[in-house]
């Protein structure tokens, strides 16, 4: 199980590996908030292994950073509630839950992962995928050479 | 909260920039946001709430000016870090 936010989230919808995606985690859970934001921009519904839940009112986040939304900050607190890392390309949102021992992945990491369990078979497909993603977040030389082996 | 700062700027822009006085404010918000956004200084949600857009019309304009946003791992420990959580995950289920 895994938290997703809506920079993840839309990478793969873009990139049509939800499904693919499914097969890696099976399962994987986004507040209302991301969910809003997520059907303003592609389509009303999500696949049904993703699961909406609300943090509970007790978890409070002690002077949060100007930098996050209400729908960043709500999947932090999904992350500290459900002990269960958080997939998000935002540097801030990786960097607050990292301070408050939240694990961390990514489009990249999930990418690589898909390919490396051979949910994506072919390695130009891959590829492609991995220059796609770079619509979503600039992958330097050198990490593009760390996606690149196998 | 809106705070109110007056910004001195050459004659010439606004004829340059085809702007008006008017739609100056919008136009510069938006291309202070997207440059914050850029450097990953805030989330691609909190950059659409800014400016009061949906996240795609946000990503909308940030496409068209063929940026780059600075997002995800930024060293390869930290790809190889977050590989790796993905891989656990596989594990645990």
């Amino acid at each position: 199980m895994i938290i997703l936010d809506n920079s993840v989230l839309s990478a793969f919808k873009r990139l049509e590996l939800l499904s693919h995606l499914k097969e890696l985690i099976s399962s994987a859970m986004i507040s209302k908030e991301v969910f809003n934001e997520y059907t303003e921009q592609w389509q009303k519904t999500i696949p049904n292994w993703i699961k909406i839940l609300q943090p509970s009112d007790d978890i409070i986040l002690e002077s949060p950073p100007v930098s996050l939304s209400s729908a960043d900050l709500s999947i932090i607190k999904l992350g500290l509630e459900y002990k269960i890392p958080i997939a998000s390309d935002d540097k801030t949102v990786r960097q607050f839950a990292k301070n408050l021992g939240i694990s961390i992945t990514g489009s990249l990491g999930l990418l690589k992962s898909l390919y490396q369990n051979k949910i994506i078979k072919k390695r130009e497909e891959y590829m492609s995928f991995l220059d796609s993603l770079q619509k979503d977040i600039y992958i330097s030389d050198e990490l593009r050479k760390w996606a690149s082996e196998d | 909260m809106i705070e109110k700062i007056t910004i001195k700027l050459p004659a010439d822009l606004l004829e340059l920039t085809g702007l008006s006085s008017e739609n100056l404010e919008e136009k510069s918000l938006l291309i202070w946001i997207l440059e914050i956004y850029t450097e990953g200084k805030i989330t691609l949600s909190k950059a659409a709430n800014l400016l009061n857009m949906k996240v795609d019309e946000f990503l909308s304009e940030f496409h068209k000016r063929h940026l780059k946003h600075i997002g995800g791992p930024e060293s390869v420990k930290e790809a190889q870090k977050e590989f790796d959580v993905a891989q656990k995950l596989i594990n645990d289920k």
